[in-house]
C-alpha cells in the first residue's frame, strides 16, 4: 500500500498522467457513458459536426445493408481514390486506403481485386473491427491530400497522411501533436504502430521535438527532416473548431483528430473519447501540468 | 458533477471498504465464537482420491486377483470406495486384521481392466512412549503372536543374537531406550539401497544394507529378539500422480499400543500424514494368476474433500456454505464446482493486479482467469503445454480459414469445431499412452480456447507475430498466477469456511479501483519524461 503511494506521488510530482489516472480523473469524470456513442459512431459524429458547420471529409458511400453491398461498384465507378472505414472501429483497425490506376485497385502498394474489397466491406459489417465486436456499418470516404507544408513529414512517393491531434478539457485545448507515418508504420500515423508524434506549441502553432515509440527524437527517423520549428497551417482554425466540439458531443475530455487538406484546409477526421497518453511524449511534457 | 456529489462519492469510497471488512470480520468472529468454526478442522488433514488400476490379458483360463484394501484406522479414513470388475466376480476377504478384495472368474479371454477407487483422508500421529514401560510389560495373546520368529524375520537366528549384543540392547532397560537403539541402527547404521526383491532380516544384516523392507525386518527381528512384539506394515506414500511403488515400515507393541517407526524416511514413533496403511504382516500386497501379463499402477490426486469431513459437524447451521450447497446437491452440482465458483472472485485478484498495477497486456480482460480454470483439471505444466499446442494448431487452422474468405461467425464456428476435434484426438492419444492428466484436456474450456486463438490471430495480423507471442506469454503469466491462487488449498479452506472473505476482496478491488498512480510498465513507457527535471 505504501509502495502504491510512491507509484502515485512520483509521476504526479512531474505532472505525468498514467492510464489509471486518465481513466479515473479525466475520462470517467468528464465523459458520461451515455454520450460515448456520439463519437464512437463516426458517421453520426460527422453528421452532427457538419450540422454545426465544422468541416469533415466527404462520405462517399455507406454499406449498412446487403443491398448496399451489391451496389458499391457502380457507385464508386467514377472514383480513383477512397478510404474504407468501419463506422465503430478503434485504434485505426480495419481502415483500408484504396487507389485505382488503369482500372486496377491497389491497397498498401499491393494489387487487390474487387472481390477482396467486397470481402473487406462484408468483414467490417460483420463486426470484425468494431469496438465491441457487434455488427457494424462500413463506409467509404474521400481521401485527403496532405497540405504541401505537411508533406515534408511523409516519405517521398509513399502514401500516408499526417494528422493533428488536439486534446481538450472542457473546450480548452491542453496539448497538440502532429502524427506522421514512417516506413515502420506502413503509411499509418498511429503511434503504437510505429508512427512518430511531434509536439505543437499551442501559442505559436510551431512544431517542437517529438517521439518515436517511447523515445525522444529531434528528426524524422526515415528522411531525417528536423522536426522543430515548422508552422502548422490552419492551426488557429483547428483550435477554434475543436473548442466547439465538446459541447456538441456532450463529452468533456476529448481528443480531436484533424487533417489539413491541400484544397479544403482543416477538416475534422474523428473525435476520440479515450485519447491516448503518448501526446505527453510527443510534447516531452506531462498533461497533468495543463489540467485545470 | 456537482461538488456535493463528488465529496459524497469520495466519502462513500472511503467508508465502503472499511464497512465491508468490518462486516466480514463480524460474521467470521460470530462463526468462530458461537458456531465453533475453526480453520484447523479443514486444513489439518490431507485428502486424496486414490485409484488403483489393474490390467491383464486372459487366455480362456481361470483368473484370480487379490489385493490388500485399506481400511479406516486412527490415522486414516477410507470412504466412497468403488470397484470396477468388468465381467469378473468381486468379493471381500477377511484374513485376520487385513482386508482384501478378490476378483475372480472361471474363464477370461482377452484384455480386462479392473480398478479400485476410494477417498483417503490421512493424518499425522505422533506417539509418546512412556519411559517407565519396561520389557516386562503385559502382552496380550493377540500381540504375543508377533514375538515368534518367521521365515523373513529370523529373530532367534544367531546372527541377530550377535547384533543385539553388539548394540548393547538390554533387557533391564525401558522399551523406549531399546527402541531408540534399534531405530538408530536401522536408520543410520544400515545403508539404504533400493532393491526390487524381498530381503530378510539376516540377509540385510550380512549385506549391511537394505531397502525399506529389509530395514523394517531387521528392526522387527531385534525387537522380537528382545521380547517386544513387532510387525511389518505395508502401505503407500501418498503423492499426486501415477506410481507403482509401495512402502514398508514397522510397528512395536508398547503398553497396549502399536507404535509406528519408519527407518527409511526417519520417523520415530510417528506416522506421517502422507502414509496410507494397506496391510499388516508379511503378506503380499497383490496376488494374481500367472501368465496373464498383469500390470498395475496407482493414480493419486490431491483434493480438498477434507473440507467436507472437517465441517460435517457444522453442517446444521444455516450460515454454512456447505449446508447451502447440500441443497444444491439435489441438482447434482459437485463440490468441485463450488470450489471453482467460490474461488473465482479471489482468483481474479491476479488479473486485476497485473492489469491495473503492473499494466500487462493480455488476451481479453478475464481470459487469463478462465484459462486458469482450465488448468485445474490438467495441472499447471500439462495445462500450459496443452494450451500452447492448441494455440499452435488453432493458428494454423485460422490461416487456412482466412484463405476461404468466410464470414466472421461461421469462421469462428469452424475454428471451434476443429479445436474440439483436436482436443478429442489429444485425449485419445493421452489415454492410449497412459498419460491420464494429458487426457483431461477434454475438459479444457473450448470456447475460451477458440476465442483466444481468434485474438491471437487478429493481433498477429495487426501488429506482428512477435507482439502476439509476447501477449500470449503475458497471458500465461497472469493465468498461472490466477491458477496458483485458485488452487491454493489453504485459500480454498479459508474461503469455503469463511465465504465472507469475498467481501474483503471486494474492499481490495475498491481500493485498486481508485488507484490513480502509474502502472508499473508506465515507468518504462514514460522513463524519458520522468528523468526530465
Amino acid at each position: 500500500m505504501a509502495l502504491l503511494d510512491i507509484f502515485k506521488k512520483l509521476p504526479s510530482k512531474k505532472g505525468i498522467i498514467g492510464i489509471n489516472k486518465r481513466n479515473l480523473d479525466l475520462i470517467y469524470t468528464h465523459n458520461k457513458r451515455t454520450f460515448f456513442p456520439n463519437v464512437d459512431n463516426k458517421l453520426l459524429c460527422k453528421k452532427v459536426l457538419k450540422e454545426h458547420n465544422i468541416p469533415v471529409p466527404k462520405t462517399l458511400y455507406v454499406v449498412d445493408s446487403p443491398r448496399m453491398l451489391k451496389k458499391w461498384k457502380p457507385e464508386l465507378a467514377s472514383l480513383n481514390h477512397f478510404v474504407i472505414k468501419p463506422n465503430r472501429g478503434f485504434g485505426g483497425n480495419g481502415i483500408k486506403l484504396i487507389k485505382r490506376i488503369d482500372d486496377i485497385f491497389y491497397s498498401s502498394g499491393e494489387e487487390i481485386t474487387q472481390d477482396d474489397i467486397n470481402f473487406h466491406l462484408q468483414h467490417i459489417c460483420n463486426g470484425a473491427f468494431s469496438i465491441d465486436n457487434t455488427s457494424d456499418t462500413a463506409y467509404c470516404e474521400e481521401t485527403i491530400t496532405n497540405h504541401p507544408e505537411l508533406s515534408l513529414f511523409t516519405l517521398d512517393g509513399q502514401e500516408g497522411i499526417t494528422d493533428i491531434r488536439i486534446i481538450y478539457q472542457d473546450n480548452f485545448p491542453l496539448m497538440a501533436m502532429l502524427r506522421a507515418p514512417t516506413k515502420e508504420s506502413d503509411g499509418k500515423a498511429n503511434l503504437h504502430q510505429g508512427g512518430i508524434g511531434i509536439g505543437i506549441d499551442l501559442h505559436s502553432s510551431l512544431t517542437t521535438n517529438g517521439c518515436h515509440k517511447n523515445n525522444f527524437i529531434t528528426e524524422h527517423p526515415d528522411n531525417k527532416t528536423v522536426l522543430k520549428g515548422h508552422e502548422i497551417p490552419f492551426f488557429q482554425e483547428m483550435l477554434e473548431y475543436g473548442a466547439k466540439i465538446s459541447d456538441i458531443v456532450n463529452l468533456g475530455y476529448i481528443g480531436v483528430d484533424f487533417v489539413c487538406d491541400a484544397t479544403q484546409g482543416a477538416l475534422v477526421l474523428e473525435v476520440n473519447a479515450r485519447p491516448g497518453l503518448n501526446i505527453q511524449l510527443a510534447n516531452q511534457d506531462g498533461l497533468g501540468t495543463k489540467i485545470k | 458533477m456537482s461538488i456535493n456529489r463528488l465529496t459524497a462519492s469520495k466519502l462513500l469510497i472511503g467508508v465502503l471498504p472499511a464497512l465491508l471488512i468490518l462486516a466480514a470480520s463480524a460474521v467470521a468472529m460470530y462463526k468462530i465464537k458461537f458456531l465453533g468454526y475453526n480453520l484447523e478442522a479443514v486444513t489439518q488433514s490431507e485428502s486424496y482420491h486414490l485409484e488403483m488400476v489393474m490390467d491383464f490379458n486372459g487366455h480362456s483360463s481361470p483368473v484370480e486377483i487379490s489385493m490388500a484394501l485399506p481400511k479406516s484406522l486412527p490415522n486414516q479414513t477410507v470412504s466412497d470406495e468403488a470397484f470396477g470388475s468388468e465381467d469378473l466376480k468381486f468379493s471381500f476377504q477377511k484374513t485376520g486384521i487385513n482386508r482384501r478384495g478378490k476378483w475372480s472368474s472361471s474363464s477370461i479371454e482377452g484384455k480386462r481392466q479392473l480398478n479400485y477407487t476410494a477417498t483417503i483422508i490421512t493424518k499425522n500421529i505422533k506417539y509418546e512412549i512412556d519411559s517407565t514401560v519396561m520389557l516386562s510389560q503385559q502382552i496380550p495373546n493377540n500381540a504375543a503372536l508377533y514375538l515368534l520368529p518367521d521365515r523373513m524375520i529370523q529373530s532367534e537366528d544367531p546372527a541377530i543374537n550377535v547384533l543385539a549384543d553388539s548394540l548393547h540392547l538390554s533387557s533391564d532397560s525401558s522399551v523406549l531406550y531399546n527402541s531408540k537403539i534399534i531405530y538408530e541402527f536401522a536408520t543410520f547404521g544400515l545403508k539404504y539401497v533400493r532393491y526390487s526383491g524381498t530381503i530378510d532380516a539376516v540377509t540385510a544384516y550380512h549385506l549391511n544394507e537394505a531397502s525399506c523392507g529389509g530395514k523394517s525386518r531387521i528392526m522387527a527381528a531385534l525387537a522380537r529378539n528382545l521380547g517386544i512384539p513387532a510387525r511389518l506394515v505395508g502401505g503407500k506414500i501418498l503423492s499426486s500422480g501415477q506410481s507403482k511403488a509401495t512402502h514398508i515400515w514397522v510397528e512395536f507393541f508398547v503398553n497396549g499400543y502399536w507404535v509406528p517407526f519408519c527407518p527409511t524416511n526417519k520417523y520415530f514413533a510417528e506416522i506421517p500424514s502422507n502414509y496410507l496403511i494397506l496391510y499388516y504382516g508379511e503378506v503380499p500386497f497383490i496376488t494374481h494368476t500367472k501368465d496373464i501379463n498383469f500390470k498395475y499402477y496407482f493414480n493419486l490426486k490431491k483434493r480438498l474433500t477434507s473440507t467436507v469431513a472437517g465441517l460435517n459437524k457444522l453442517k446444521k447451521n444455516p450460515l454454512d456454505i456447505l449446508n447451502i450447497w447440500a441443497t444444491f446437491k439435489k441438482v447434482a452440482i459437485s463440490l468441485e464446482l463450488l470450489k471453482i465458483i467460490i474461488m473465482l472472485p479471489i482468483g481474479i485478484l491476479a488479473v486485476v493486479f497485473f492489469r491495473n498495477i503492473v499494466g500487462l497486456e493480455t488476451f481479453g480482460t478475464f481470459m487469463p482467469a478462465l484459462i486458469a480454470i482450465g488448468f485445474r483439471d490438467t495441472g499447471l505444466w500439462n495445462g500450459m503445454l496443452l494450451f500452447s499446442l492448441i494455440m499452435c494448431f488453432g493458428s494454423v487452422v485460422r490461416i487456412v480459414l482466412d484463405k476461404l474468405h468466410l464470414l466472421h461467425t461461421p469462421r469462428l464456428a469452424i475454428l471451434l469445431s476443429t479445436v474440439v476435434l483436436f482436443n478429442l484426438a489429444l485425449t485419445a492419444v493421452g489415454v492410449s499412452l497412459g498419460f491420464l492428466n494429458f487426457a483431461r484436456v477434454a475438459l479444457f474450456p473450448m470456447i475460451i480456447l477458440t476465442l483466444t486463438v481468434e485474438r491471437l490471430s487478429i493481433i498477429t495480423e495487426e501488429s506482428g507475430i512477435w507482439n502476439a507471442l509476447r501477449i500470449a506469454l503475458l497471458t500465461m503469466i497472469v493465468a498461472s498466477s490466477s491458477y496458483a491462487i485458485m488452487s491454493s488449498r489453504f485459500l480454498q479452506s479459508i474461503v469455503i469456511t469463511f465465504p465472507e472473505t469475498i467481501l474483503v476482496v471486494i474492499a481490495i478491488y475498491i481500493y485498486i479501483g481508485r488507484y490513480s498512480g502509474f502502472r508499473l510498465i508506465e515507468f518504462t513507457r514514460f522513463k524519458h519524461l520522468l528523468v526530465r527535471s
